[in-house]
Parts: C-alpha cells; sequence; structure tokens
C-alpha cells in the first residue's frame, strides 16, 4: 500500500507538472505609443521632429509609414499646424548578407515659432493614444566680442551673450591664406565641453585664437616660422538652447543617457525634443591682434 | 579579504619552497621505507584505479592503501622486515607476494592482476560505494562509467555531460546550447581538464553529448566547489577527467550508429605489452537521421576526435600522449519573420560555432632517489569561436593558452603533502562587429604562474584532513594571492561529515550577452588591471547507507563572489565586452539518493540553489537612484529534481531520467524604440539614431518550468567476436514544449527538442 501510495503521489505529480504553464510573455508592453526627438528653432521656418514608434519589435521596419499623426500648436491658444511626414531612406544591413534600408519617420511643419514662446506638439496613433512634448523656445539673447585678453601673446577672444540661454556647442570658421598657396582655407574648428560661462542668465564664451592656430597649420600644412599665414575672416558660432535642455548627471554621455526614463521631456512617450538657435557672430579682424595671436601679418595691397 | 603577497619575490619564494620541500623529503627517507608502484590489468595492461593495496605482517593490517590515477599506490612509514602485500579489486584474482623490507628503502613494485573467470555483477554492485552522487564528500563527486552508462541518451553508449545533468546542483540550458552552471557558476568559471589539458568548451551544442563518452572514460571527479590546492584558475568547479588508456594486448574496436550521432572508437597496442593507442571519432550526422522524425530543421553540426597514447617507459615511469579535437555549429534561435526586407519572408538566424582544440603530454615518474611519485605536465589548449555567416562572422573570439606544470607527492606514513609548480600563458583576441555594434577589437596576452602545497593527514580512527595553500600570481593583473584550502572527512559510525573551505581566483572572464535567457556566445576577456575575481567557498556534506545498497547524502553549500565582473547594462542591443564590477553570493544545498539493488538501481536528487548578483555600474545610480542593483542573474534556478530509474529486465537494459527545473529569470523588455542622442544641433534628417530597448529592471521575469523525460531500452547479444547492441529510446517522451532560447531582441522563441523516437546500434568486436 504505501508503495502504490508513492507511485500514486508521483504520477500525480508528474501530471500536475505536465500542464505547467508553457507559454512566456517576453514583452510586458508599455503604453507609451512613441518616442520623439528633435529641436524646435526660432531662427528657421521649418521645424522637424524624428518620431519613432514603441513597438514590440527590435528590427527597423522596412515600411515607409508609420501609424502616426503631428500637429503643433503654440501655447496656449495658438492655432493648430498639422506636420507631415519625409520618410527618411538610412541605409541597412542584415549580417551582411541582405543589403537594404531601413525607414525613418521625420514629421515636419512649416512655422517659426517666436523666441519665448511655448510651442506644444503631439503626436497620435489612431487608437487615440498619444504621446506629448511642451517645448520652451529660448530667448533671444545678445551676443558681443569682449576686448581680447592676451597672456602675454596667448591670445583668446571673449564673447559674452546675455539672456536666459545655455550653450550646448560652439565652432570657429577661421578664413586663413598664404602665399603658398592660390585659393584660402575655410576652416572650422568645434569647441567641444563646457565652456567658461557655460550656464543660463549669461555665457561667456573665449575663442583660443593661439590654440586654434596649431590646428590651423595642422589642417594647411603650412609650417610654423616657415611659412606666412594670414587671418581674412573669424565668425563663431554658438548652438544656444533653453537653460531647460540640461542632461541628468550634467554630461552628455550616451551610455547615461540612452536610458529611456532618464532624460526625456516627452509626456507619454520618451525622447527629448529640445529648443535652439545657431547664433553667428563674424569678428571684424584687427591685424594686430591676430599678429600678437601669431597669424602674419598680411603685405599692404 | 584575500592576503597579498606582493611584496615577497616571486622566485625566492619559489627557490626556499623546493628546497624546503626535498629536504624534507631526505629526511623522511632516513626514517621509514617506502613501496611504490603501478596496478595494471594483466591482459590489457591498462592501469586499474581503486585497486585495494595492502600490506600484512602475520595476517595482521599493517597499512592499505587503494590506487589512484594512473593505477599508483604508495605504502610509506614502514618499518624492516617480511610483509605479505595484498593486491584486490572485484573482477580480479587477488595477488599475493612476499616483500622484505630494508630501512629506508624505497622499493617499486608493479602488480598485474588476472581478471576473474567467474561472473562478478552483483558484487560490482555493492563493491563502489565510494562513487556515485550519494557519496559526494565536501563537493566531490567520482563519477563512475556504469553511472554514465545508466543515463538515457539518444545514441549508444553513454557520455559524460548526460550524468552531469542528473547532479542537484548543476543547471543546464537543456538539451542544446552546450552550457553548464555549477552551484551558481557560470560556464566560463568551471574549470574542465582532459589528462591535464584545459578543455574551454567541451560541452557540444547538442546537450547530450560533450568531448568525453562513455568509452574514453577512466577516472572522473568533479567538484562542485571546495577543491583542493591542486586546481586553481577557476571560481567554480573543477571536472577533472582522465581519459583510459588502450589495450596494450589485443587489437579491438566498436562502431556506434545512431540518427544523432555515430562513432568509431578502436585501441590496441602500439608496442605489445608496452605502448598503446586510444582513437575515438564520433560525428553528427542528425541531417540523416534525426531530422526525419521532427518536423523542423535540426541545424547542429559537431563532431570530436580523441587520440591517447599511452606508455609504460620503465617500472617506474609512464608517458601519456592525447589530443581533443572538437568542432560544433548550430542555430540557437529560429528564423527570423517579420520585420524583414521586402520580398524576403524569413532571415537566417545567427549560427554558433566552436571550436576545441588541446594537446598535451604527461609523463608520471617514482624518482629512485626520492619516495615520491613526480608528474609533470606540458598541454597546449585553444578555444576558436564564431558567430554570425560562415563565411563572414559578425563576432570571433579565441583564447589559447600554453600550461606546464609539475606535480609531486611526498609520501610519509598517515601524511602525505603533495606540491606542485606551474605557469600559464594565455592569449585572448576578439572582433565584435554586425548589427547595433560598435566594432570592438581585442587582443592580449597574460601570464600565470605559482605553486601550491598540500599536506594530507590521515588521523587514525579520525578524519582525514587536507590542509593546503595555493600561490598563485598574475603579473599582467600586478596581483599574486594566497589561497587557503581545507577540506575533511570523517567517518562516523554509518555516515561520512564532510566539508571544505577554499579561496580561489580567476582573471579571464567569459563574456555572454545575458540578456537574451540562452546566449552561447562566449567571448574570453581579461578582467580589469588589478581586479581579479574571488570565490570563497564553503562545503559541509553528510551521507550515509542507510540500508543495504540505499545511500543518502545531504549537503550544504555556500559561496561568496567579489571583484566578479560582468558585461555591463545598457538598453543599446548590442554585445559588449565593457564590464561592471560585481559581487555575487550563491547558496544551496542537495540532497541525493541512491537505491541499488542487482537488477536496478535509482538515483533521486533534489537541488535547491539561489544565486543573487549585485552590480555596480556608474549609470545606476542615474537610472534607478542607487549605486548598485540586485538581480537574480539568467541561471539561478532554485529548484531542480532529477529522477533516474535504471535496470535489467527481461534481457533488456531499461533506462529512465526525468527532470524538473524552476523558471530561469530572464530580463523582459517593455517595448523598443530608438535613440538620437540630444547633444548639440541635431539633424534629424541626417541621424539615423541607435536602436534601443525600453527595459524595465534587469532580470524581472521567470521563464517557465523547464521538465521532460527521456527513455531508452537496449538489448545486448554477445557474439564470438565480441557484442552486438540495439537501443530504442524517446527523447522528451511526453512531448513537452520546453524553452531553450529566448531572443527579447527578435522576440523569437526556440524550444528544446520535441517528442523524437530514436534508435541505435553498437557493434563491438572484440
Amino acid at each position: 500500500m504505501p508503495r502504490f501510495r508513492a507511485l500514486l503521489l508521483l504520477a500525480t505529480t508528474a501530471l500536475a507538472l505536465c500542464a505547467c504553464e508553457e507559454q512566456v510573455n517576453p514583452i510586458d508592453p508599455i503604453s507609451r505609443p512613441f518616442s520623439l526627438y528633435g529641436i524646435v528653432d526660432p531662427t528657421t521656418d521649418r521645424q522637424a521632429v524624428r518620431v519613432f514608434p514603441i513597438e514590440g519589435a527590435l528590427f527597423p521596419a522596412f515600411e515607409a509609414a508609420i501609424d502616426a499623426s503631428v500637429s503643433s500648436r503654440v501655447l496656449p491658444s495658438g492655432p493648430e499646424v498639422a506636420w507631415e511626414d519625409s520618410s527618411v531612406a538610412y541605409p541597412w544591413y542584415y549580417g551582411g548578407q541582405v543589403p537594404d534600408t531601413t525607414w525613418g519617420n521625420v514629421f515636419h511643419a512649416e512655422f517659426r515659432p517666436g523666441f519665448g514662446e511655448t510651442v506644444e506638439i503631439v503626436v497620435v496613433r489612431s487608437d487615440g493614444r498619444a504621446s506629448r512634448v511642451e517645448v520652451e523656445v529660448p530667448e533671444r539673447v545678445e551676443s558681443v566680442f569682449e576686448p581680447p585678453v592676451a597672456f602675454p601673446a596667448n591670445v583668446s577672444l571673449p564673447v559674452r551673450y546675455t539672456g536666459d540661454v545655455r550653450v550646448l556647442g560652439s565652432w570657429v570658421t577661421y578664413t586663413v591664406s598664404s602665399p603658398e598657396a592660390t585659393e584660402p582655407w575655410i576652416i572650422r574648428l568645434e569647441h567641444p565641453g563646457p565652456m567658461p560661462g557655460y550656464g543660463s542668465g549669461s555665457a561667456l564664451l573665449s575663442v583660443p585664437m593661439s590654440a586654434d592656430l596649431g590646428r590651423i597649420y595642422s589642417v594647411t600644412g603650412l609650417r610654423p616660422g616657415v611659412s606666412d599665414i594670414f587671418l581674412q575672416d573669424l565668425e563663431i558660432e554658438t548652438f544656444l538652447v533653453h537653460p531647460s535642455w540640461h542632461p541628468p548627471g550634467g554630461r552628455f554621455d550616451p551610455e547615461l543617457l540612452v536610458d529611456p526614463f532618464v532624460f526625456t521631456n516627452v509626456e507619454n512617450g520618451f525622447g527629448y525634443v529640445g529648443s535652439g538657435y545657431v547664433d553667428r557672430l563674424r569678428w571684424p579682424v584687427d591685424q594686430d591682434v591676430a599678429v600678437v595671436a601669431g597669424f602674419d601679418r598680411p603685405p599692404r595691397p | 579579504m584575500p592576503m597579498s603577497v606582493r611584496r615577497l619575490p616571486p622566485t625566492l619564494l619559489l627557490i626556499g619552497f623546493v628546497a624546503a620541500v626535498l629536504v624534507g623529503s631526505r629526511d623522511v627517507r632516513a626514517q621509514s621505507a617506502i613501496v611504490r608502484g603501478f596496478v595494471t590489468d594483466a591482459e590489457s595492461r591498462e592501469p586499474l584505479v581503486g585497486v585495494n593495496v595492502a600490506l600484512r605482517r602475520d595476517t595482521v593490517l599493517v597499512t592499505g592503501t587503494a590506487t589512484r590515477a594512473d593505477g599508483f599506490f604508495a605504502l610509506s612509514g614502514l618499518e624492516p622486515g617480511s610483509y605479505r602485500l595484498e593486491v584486490s579489486f572485484v573482477g580480479y584474482t587477488t595477488s599475493m607476494s612476499t616483500l622484505r623490507i630494508e630501512p629506508g628503502a624505497s622499493r617499486v613494485v608493479n602488480i598485474a592482476l588476472n581478471p576473474a573467470l567467474e561472473d562478478l555483477e552483483e558484487l560490482l554492485v555493492e563493491a563502489e560505494r565510494s562513487a556515485g552522487a550519494a557519496q559526494a564528500r565536501a563537493g566531490r563527486i567520482t563519477v563512475r562509467t556504469a553511472d554514465v552508462l545508466a543515463v538515457p541518451s539518444p545514441a549508444v553508449g553513454g557520455d559524460l555531460v548526460g550524468y552531469l545533468t542528473t547532479l542537484p546542483g548543476i543547471v543546464t540550458m537543456g538539451d542544446r546550447g552546450g552550457q553548464l552552471f555549477v552551484r551558481g557558476g557560470e560556464p566560463w568559471q568551471n574549470l574542465v581538464l582532459l589528462d591535464g589539458m584545459w578543455v574551454y568548451q567541451p560541452f557540444h551544442v547538442l546537450g547530450f553529448f560533450s568531448s568525453f563518452p562513455a568509452e574514453i572514460l577512466g577516472r572522473v571527479h568533479v567538484y562542485a566547489g571546495g577543491f583542493g590546492a591542486r586546481y586553481g584558475g577557476s571560481l567554480s568547479s573543477v571536472i577533472d577527467v582522465e581519459a583510459r588508456t588502450g589495450s596494450k594486448r589485443d587489437l579491438s574496436g566498436a562502431v556506434t550508429l545512431s540518427p544523432f550521432a555515430s562513432g568509431v572508437q578502436v585501441e590496441g597496442p602500439i608496442q605489445e605489452g608496452r605502448t598503446s593507442f586510444l582513437v575515438s571519432i564520433r560525428e553528427s550526422n542528425l541531417g540523416q537521421g534525426a531530422d526525419h522524425f521532427v518536423p523542423e530543421d535540426l541545424p547542429y553540426r559537431f563532431g570530436d576526435l580523441f587520440l591517447k597514447a599511452h606508455s609504460l617507459v620503465s617500472d617506474a615511469s609512464q608517458l601519456s600522449v592525447s589530443l581533443l579535437s572538437t568542432h560544433d555549429a548550430g542555430t540557437v534561435s529560429e528564423a527570423r519573420v517579420g520585420r524583414t526586407p521586402p520580398g524576403i519572408e524569413s532571415l537566417p538566424p545567427d549560427e554558433v560555432r566552436w571550436r576545441n582544440l588541446a594537446a598535451g603530454m604527461r609523463y608520471v615518474a617514482l624518482p629512485g632517489a626520492f619516495p615520491v611519485l613526480a608528474e609533470f605536465l606540458v598541454s597546449l589548449s585553444r578555444l576558436e569561436t564564431e558567430l554570425g555567416a560562415r563565411n563572414d562572422p559578425a563576432r570571433t573570439g579565441r583564447i589559447q593558452a600554453y600550461h606546464s606544470g609539475v606535480n609531486v607527492t611526498h609520501f610519509a606514513g598517515p601524511l602525505e603533502v603533495e606540491w606542485g609548480l606551474f605557469a600559464r600563458t594565455i592569449q585572448m583576441a576578439s572582433e565584435l562587429t554586425g548589427q547595433f555594434q560598435v566594432p570592438t577589437f581585442d587582443n592580449e596576452w597574460l601570464t600565470e604562474a605559482g605553486l601550491f602545497l598540500e599536506p594530507r593527514y590521515s588521523i587514525p580512527g579520525g578524519p582525514v584532513v587536507s590542509a593546503g595553500v595555493r600561490v598563485q600570481a598574475y603579473p599582467s593583473r600586478s596581483r599574486s594571492f594566497v589561497e587557503p584550502r581545507v577540506r575533511a572527512e570523517w567517518r562516523v559510525g554509518p555516515g561520512t561529515w564532510s566539508a571544505a573551505l577554499g579561496l580561489v581566483h580567476q582573471e579571464i572572464v567569459g563574456l555572454s550577452d545575458r540578456r537574451d535567457a540562452a546566449s552561447v556566445f562566449t567571448v574570453w576577456a581579461a578582467v580589469p588591471y588589478r581586479r581579479v575575481p574571488r570565490s570563497l567557498h564553503a562545503i559541509l556534506g553528510y551521507s550515509r547507507t542507510i540500508a543495504r545498497g540505499v545511500d543518502v547524502g545531504v549537503e550544504a553549500y555556500a559561496k561568496d563572489l567579489d571583484e566578479l565582473f560582468v558585461p555591463e547594462w545598457t538598453p543599446f542591443p548590442r554585445f559588449t565586452t565593457r564590464m561592471q564590477p560585481a559581487r555575487g553570493r550563491v547558496h544551496g544545498a542537495d540532497l541525493r539518493m541512491e537505491v541499488r539493488r542487482p537488477s536496478w538501481q535509482v538515483s533521486a536528487t533534489y537541488g535547491y540553489n539561489a544565486v543573487e548578483y549585485v552590480a555596480m555600474q556608474e549609470s545606476l545610480e542615474l537610472w534607478y537612484g542607487t549605486p548598485s542593483i540586485t538581480y537574480r542573474p539568467g541561471h539561478d534556478r532554485r529548484h531542480q529534481v532529477n529522477l533516474l530509474v535504471s535496470g535489467r529486465a527481461l534481457g533488456l537494459d531499461l533506462s529512465a531520467h526525468w527532470q524538473f527545473g524552476s523558471g530561469l529569470p530572464f530580463s523582459r523588455a517593455q517595448g523598443f524604440d530608438g535613440y538620437v542622442h540630444m547633444d548639440g544641433p541635431v539633424d534629424v534628417f541626417e541621424e539615423m539614431g541607435s536602436r534601443r530597448v525600453i527595459y524595465d529592471r534587469p532580470f524581472d521575469g521567470v521563464l517557465p518550468t523547464y521538465h521532460r523525460l527521456d527513455v531508452t531500452v537496449a538489448r545486448t547479444w554477445g557474439r564470438p567476436w565480441g557484442s552486438l547492441k540495439a537501443q530504442a529510446g524517446l527523447v522528451n517522451a511526453y512531448d513537452r514544449r520546453n524553452l531553450f532560447y529566448l531572443d527579447t531582441f527578435t522576440l523569437t522563441r526556440s524550444d528544446q527538442l520535441p517528442l523524437i523516437p530514436t534508435l541505435g546500434l553498437q557493434i563491438a568486436i572484440d
């Protein structure tokens, strides 16, 4: 009898286990429908936002259209603007075997928001689910060159931005010439990372002319002390954004910011839509300053 | 905290150590005599392991031992006089001879045992109780070939991996993949040795097969932790396989045919009575076999070649040369459908491939000048892995190592002292490209060296204690460690207590993408500078025979892992060699019972195992508001049950194996989107962005439970020329849909093998 009971118990257990769940749901679907990325620019007439549907598959779509419609309005009571979809083709390779394209959906609209306004962008799916983002456009700021600074022959050119903005990047374009070349060089140098004055309220950037000269020699192939090099033009471009465009953790590290929940301003969605514009400021070249910085004085015409 | 010996010059340490040991040996030799030798089969001249060797004086037992690897024995601490040497082994006629021992003598006595004529099958059942799962000793299990053969296998003839899956505390992902997780450890934390050669990935892509078919098995020890000072460089476990040697008298062989794999094994003399060879070749043939029994393809190919030559160089020395070559290829996921380029219905899944090569030489000698057993080892080990298209793999990895070492055992009555020196040079290279992948290329060289000393003392009437120490130097990491190792066994009444405590380090890690439920492709990499993972093992066990032929055992264990490195956690869907520091804790318990009767036997085991990782990564503070996250890694199978029944009835050999495992954790995604790095004036028309996985927290999901039944029935016919064995069986007998692989990126599910009938044939020619 005990043996029979043991067998019965074993059989019952086996049967119960046989009926165990075999299915697994690898996705615990999130209800947010879209991720948005883009920049609302008060200096251009066309605005654009990349829209990613949040979906149940990793591989990107091989179809151009997505189930989304995008509209925007300036808050609180601006007219609604419908955005159009531009399906952008990107190259895509599957394991090196099947070259093809995949599609990205960039929605765009023709309008120019005003400085200091707030723009609402809404992306709606056909089932009514929507993602929404409110984007604060920065104030227009005044940018001016301040007197150059030399320590003693290391010349930098300060630029002051007055207004409630944040600087996310700057580029200096030098136009230089040399008797050894028939055409001038136009060289654009990026000045990465936070610069002095980084922050809101007021920003002070500095164009390190003497330091940049070394990079210019490197690009042109000219030799310091051997080849004459003349500065013809200098322009600084600065990307100025609303102060709210600030990465958690204080730095733009994609390994940190890739977490969807960390760096987002999209309601019921993910991604980040910021607002900013590129400010351009040309320096009236002062050859005396340029010579101190290391450039050569051009011959009189 | 591990003790650091950085300030001690390694060369000085080494010279002093060797000098002290050798001087000690001479002192020991001056005081007492020793008898050493090898026991072999008189017909085949194969070494016999586990033979009882007793020395009597006027019928009174003076001392005794059992032969170990190579059939070696040593009886030391002997007083001068006349003795009777008795050598007995089940299945062999007992050998008796008289010995005259001179003061301080060091004699080499080799014994050849003649096989007995009568059938001793029943005696065999009771004679080997020191082996088997229920007789685990502080994490160590001695595997009998008979136990390996008792596990149902789709091919005729067993395989070591089949037996390993019956052990509690050993987790596999199922019948494919070729990865073993031992007591919470990961596959790269296992040290697998074959004749002293490291084999990095010895388990075939189809989980029933490994590089160790039963036909080549000699002595096998499995240490699920707490291993002695002889072993090092692996955090989790040691599987130490010594292949048997071929017959030195007769040529024999066997051919095995099955729908899964077929093989040939041949052995015989090269120089009769002195040198032999053993060759085993096995190749999968699923395309011509099992593929026809199931609706879907079984895209697996594997094979192995093992060659061993063994020579009795002299009465006091043996030399063996071993070679292992394996290859594996298979797709562990299904073809991808949907989300494919226009006009293409499905895209082929990635194929994973790996090749092992191991070659080594082992020389065992009984030097006349010292009362010791000396073993010299030289070997090369290589593993190459690939993932992706055959001619254009997206990911490749390679590890190659040269090993050399010497192990010496001194004998002084109840005290044995083993010591050894070792050195290794390791090269690792990897190339990671492919979809979603930032290409990375790595190539690095490492060196390891060290020594160990392990005295083993048998206290008369008390425990057997081995308290050793291993000095492990990692010059590439600028770190050296002293690793204490203690093992003890104490027979108390009908039971045996055993315990082990040990500290181990490992400087190379295997990186897999563990965000998938089962990921096979592994890249080997060195841990960051000065950070060497370590594991502290503690084991306490008890086993006893509760009735004739009924053994039970229980063992509790814990591991504390520190400086552990796991692949970084990232929503980018890429494979990464970037590592994040982690700690780990493992605890669990095994319950085992074996019932052996003359015509049948049952083995039942239950294993409880809990693994917890605490990972630290800079980004975690930002993501989760905490500097670390605690999670169950993907191999944390909490409960595991194995029931193995085998026996003989109506002239048939029957075998059934039922397995149950609770669900494994996996990382569940909430969806997928894209990521554009918004750090400046990004033009979204131009910037393609990256794909991204929206995870909740790591390993927050649980897969379904796993259970299955495999059965075989076989019959053997003896013939004048040898034997013929036919086998039929069922793989996954009740057709349970067990999950093997869940690609959380493509949502592709791969199941383990469905119900498959198997047939097999083995023709053995003596």
